[in-house]
């Protein structure tokens, strides 16, 4: 939202890329600058806007024209829908989706919402103070969360197709980083934690091939 | 203003973002506002409370059921008579206005004789007399068992001074218990001070050296009290005889008065009951029966006339935006009504509150959160003294969650996470007691983790405080688990409301139909169509024609309100792709616009274009609605005009018994024939 220069124009921030990449000069890289508008759906015709002059939604998508510029292999997509209405968003996901599978791209796609990810993701890794806890095809870990985080995760998401009553939640705070829980990171919050959870930080167990959980409770029994 | 926008060569232009939108919420309600941003959602919640002014329309609150019911039916019988209304002649609405003054005469004839001499007046008197002498008696027997208010606070003074002796001794007079108490005060922030300072490492020393410099004080002060001493035994004894004698001689004081009281009103009393006497029964007889003969002659004209009538006498008692005659005069232009308004609205702003969206910039970082949250106790007058205060703000944070209430009362917003602001945000509210709430947004700024349990907590307090709110999100998701009912809004006009489940359940505008569709899963397996819609919303300045939502609509047809730019680009699409087609002579060389419900298609041959385009359209009429607006051709030499339906906003329809829908494609087809001229 925030990510753009409100004082430079739309074509120049994306030409800016290629400029300094591709050895080209701001004019040249015009070209390129059309073709990225069009490719995430913007009329090219509106390059020489500013900012404040798109909505929320097509600033969005000349953020993923920038981050497009140079043609790269991998894209990190930090919270890429987190600040949109719910059908901006859907157009967003569905726009990510289709440049991902067209130009070929891996993404890291960063967010707190797990639906998002749900819709959109091959494989996830769920992160808790700063450790991954769970790691897996989306699938896999969606429909059958090995951790106690992932499991309370899902369940506190309210489903539009599910019953109506409102979803349980984990108690608690996140952990201080500052002094991290000794043992497990998750064990303050947990609702299966026992004794070793609270001793022996647990490593990552592999529950399935590909499907790793960092708790204890996975652990293979001898 | 006008000096910048002259010097822009701009000029101002007031957009009615939000219009004719209209909905009831009722007592322990969740009543959910949804819509994508920019629809206005907020706007209505603001206005509803009255944080924006709105230029037009009718607020009401508190109606009791059985008004409501009332105005309603009222409004109803209004409508099905307004028809006739309207085709009455001049002449005939001088005769039918005169005819309900006639009634009304008449009516306040029967009142008068009703209750002869003063009427209204005296019942309201003789109910005014009978609650004096009840309370006159109920202070009557407090007084003689002791335990009037009136003369406990007479005597506080007296009490005061009694514990005080009795807690710390001879020595200390109030002035000094006080100042004991604030050095006890500047002791304890000190110490919190130095807790700070020792984490902050800065002025730890400073911060120590005055601890010791209070506690030698304190300590010098104390060595002074002693409740066991003799001479304090009966100081005390001397005081409390003092105070009982006091007690007596007051309340004998006030038993005479009241006694005398008594005597006074009841003699008003029996005066009332002596003079006059209710109307005979003949009198009013006659009267009714010349009311009903005027009823009988005046017709529909007479009857609108009353109905009106009694719709403002209901309105005007609980309407809060507009005295401003049918909507015609802005809220509050006038000065007198605007300081009537502002009076109104200060006593109720404590019985309507709003929580606000985002967290992070709705608390003021310079306030500490006691001062944020007991702001609207000052300016609402509910506490006089800070100790008052503190306590009531102790509660409304502990009820929120934020216990216990001393540890976060003192902190700034910066020290607190997300969720737990948005607790202080929802303090804030609740600290004033409210009725109503509106919900702007509160969790759309949290974690998934932290959003129930912020949800849970407005539940929780729901039912605790008997509270109503109206919840303002764009997440479909949280309006299925809280809203008992919805209304789903499109650019500033309600497009579906009713029941909450049966509305996501089963949605029929397409809109909303849509936003179910998007709302995310979190379970991958499960893979929904989608509807996604296309382009952004239309700019509020320049709203389109017919139903708003038919550019962007996924189920549009004909009647939905296109225009002729719009028909024109959509048939200039056409004609080049089937330019193979045609023969030479009948070329279409020209589309032209013909205002906006009129294209003029330039060719030599319009009677084959004509033939051509009636067989063209039936085959893509589903995957181009913006063609099926072509209602009539007319055939003229050289060119052929073309006439588009009439644009026609579809209104809200009830279409089950709890659900209404503004969609052109749920109304009966005979309504949608006459609206737009088929056939005419």
């Amino acid at each position: 939202m925030n990510a753009l220069n409100p004082v430079k124009r739309v074509s120049w921030q994306i030409a800016e890329a290629i400029a300094l990449h591709d050895n080209m000069s701001f004019d040249e890289a015009q070209g390129r600058v059309v073709e990225l508008l069009e490719l995430v759906g913007i009329n090219p015709a509106r390059k020489d806007e500013y900012p404040h002059e798109f909505s929320g939604g097509m600033r969005q998508r000349v953020m993923i024209a920038m981050a497009l510029a140079c043609r790269p292999k991998i894209v990190i997509a930090d919270e890429p829908v987190t600040a949109l209405d719910v059908m901006i968003q859907a157009q967003i996901l569905e726009l990510l989706t289709k440049l991902q599978k067209e130009l070929d791209l891996s993404m890291i796609l960063i967010s707190h919402d797990l639906s998002v990810i749900a819709q959109t993701c091959d494989r996830v890794a769920i992160m808790y103070g700063g450790k991954i806890a769970e790691y897996g095809p989306a699938e896999e870990v969606f429909l059958d969360p090995q951790h106690p985080y992932t499991q309370g995760l899902l369940r506190s998401f309210p489903d539009i197709y599910g019953p109506r009553d409102l979803p349980p939640w984990i108690p608690g705070q996140p952990p201080n980083l500052l002094e991290p829980p000794e043992g497990c990171r998750f064990h303050e919050r947990c609702p299966l934690a026992f004794a070793e959870c609270l001793v022996r930080e647990p490593p990552l167990y592999e529950t399935r091939p590909g499907h790793l959980a960092s708790c204890h409770l996975r652990a293979p029994s001898n | 203003m006008g000096l910048i926008a002259g010097f822009l060569g701009q000029e101002t232009k007031h957009v009615r973002a939000v219009d004719g939108v209209s909905f009831d919420v009722q007592r322990g309600e969740v009543f959910c506002l949804v819509g994508e941003s920019g629809c206005g959602k907020t706007t209505t919640g603001k206005a509803l409370i009255r944080l924006n002014d709105p230029t037009g329309g009718n607020i009401f609150f508190d109606v009791p059921d059985d008004e409501w019911n009332r105005l309603g039916a009222l409004e109803a019988r209004l409508a099905t008579l307004y028809p006739y209304v309207s085709a009455l002649g001049p002449r005939e609405t001088r005769q039918a206005y005169a005819d309900w003054a006639r009634v009304q005469a008449l009516a306040d004839q029967v009142e008068s004789t009703r209750h002869p001499r003063g009427s209204a007046g005296r019942v309201l008197r003789r109910e005014r007399y009978e609650k004096t002498i009840a309370f006159l008696n109920e202070r009557e027997q407090a007084l003689q068992d002791g335990v009037d208010t009136m003369i406990k606070r007479l005597t506080t003074k007296e009490r005061n001074r009694i514990e005080v002796l009795q807690t710390l001794g001879l020595w200390f007079k109030p002035t000094r218990a006080r100042k004991l108490h604030r050095l006890e005060d500047e002791l304890e922030e000190g110490r919190y001070q130095l807790t700070r300072s020792e984490s902050l490492r800065t002025r730890t020393g400073q911060n120590k050296r005055k601890i010791r410099r209070l506690e030698r004080r304190l300590a010098a002060m104390r060595e002074h009290v002693g409740t066991d001493d003799p001479m304090v035994r009966s100081r005390a004894e001397a005081l409390r005889q003092e105070l009982a004698e006091k007690e007596k001689r007051l309340t004998e004081q006030e038993l005479g008065r009241v006694r005398e009281e008594q005597k006074l009103v009841r003699g008003l009393l029996d005066q009332l009951g002596s003079q006059g006497s209710p109307a005979s029964e003949d009198e009013l007889g006659s009267l009714n029966a010349s009311i009903a003969g005027v009823r009988s002659q005046g017709g529909p004209g007479l009857d609108a006339w009353e109905t009106r009538a009694a719709i403002d006498e209901i309105r005007e008692r609980y309407d809060l935006s507009t005295w401003g005659a049918k909507g015609a005069a802005l809220v509050g232009t006038r000065p007198g009504r605007r300081r009537r308004l502002r009076r109104q609205m200060r006593g109720l702003r404590r019985r309507m509150q709003i929580i606000y969206q985002d967290p992070y910039e709705s608390l003021n970082p310079k306030l500490s959160i006691y001062d944020i949250v007991s702001e609207p106790l000052v300016a609402n007058h509910i506490t006089s003294t800070v100790g008052e205060a503190e306590a009531v703000v102790a509660k409304a944070l502990e009820d929120v969650g934020l216990r216990p209430a001393s540890e976060y009362m003192f902190r700034y917003p910066h020290e607190l996470s997300g969720g737990q602001r948005q607790r202080v945000g929802i303090a804030t509210a609740l600290v004033v007691d409210p009725d109503f709430i509106v919900a702007d947004e509160p969790v759309s700024m949290l974690d998934a983790s932290v959003r129930t349990e912020i949800l849970a907590l407005l539940l929780e307090l729901k039912t605790r405080r008997d509270l109503t709110y109206l919840f303002i999100t764009h997440d479909l998701g949280l309006a299925w688990i809280l809203a008992d009912r919805i209304a789903v809004m499109y650019l500033g006009k309600i497009v579906e409301t009713g029941d909450g489940p049966e509305i996501i359940r089963n949605p029929r505008h397409p809109y909303t139909k849509a936003l179910i569709s998007v709302v995310p899963s979190p379970n991958p397996s499960v893979q929904r169509e989608k509807i996604i819609l296309h382009g952004e919303r239309p700019n509020p300045v320049d709203i389109p024609a017919g139903c708003r939502f038919h550019p962007r609509c996924p189920m549009a047809v004909g009647i939905c309100g296109w225009n002729a730019e719009e028909v024109r680009d959509e048939l200039k699409k056409l004609l080049n792709e089937d330019r193979e087609q045609f023969p030479e002579s009948a070329r279409v060389t020209d589309v032209g616009m013909n205002g906006p419900l009129g294209l003029t298609l330039t060719t030599s041959d319009p009677g084959q274009v004509e033939e051509y385009l009636w067989k063209r359209l039936q085959a893509v009429a589903l995957g181009r609605p913006a063609l099926g607006a072509i209602r009539k051709a007319n055939v003229q030499a050289g060119r052929l005009e073309l006439i588009l339906h009439e644009p026609v906003e579809p209104p809200l329809r009830q279409i089950t018994r709890n659900v209404s829908v503004a969609c052109h494609l749920v109304e009966p087809e005979s309504v949608i024939q006459q609206a737009v001229g088929v056939g005419a």
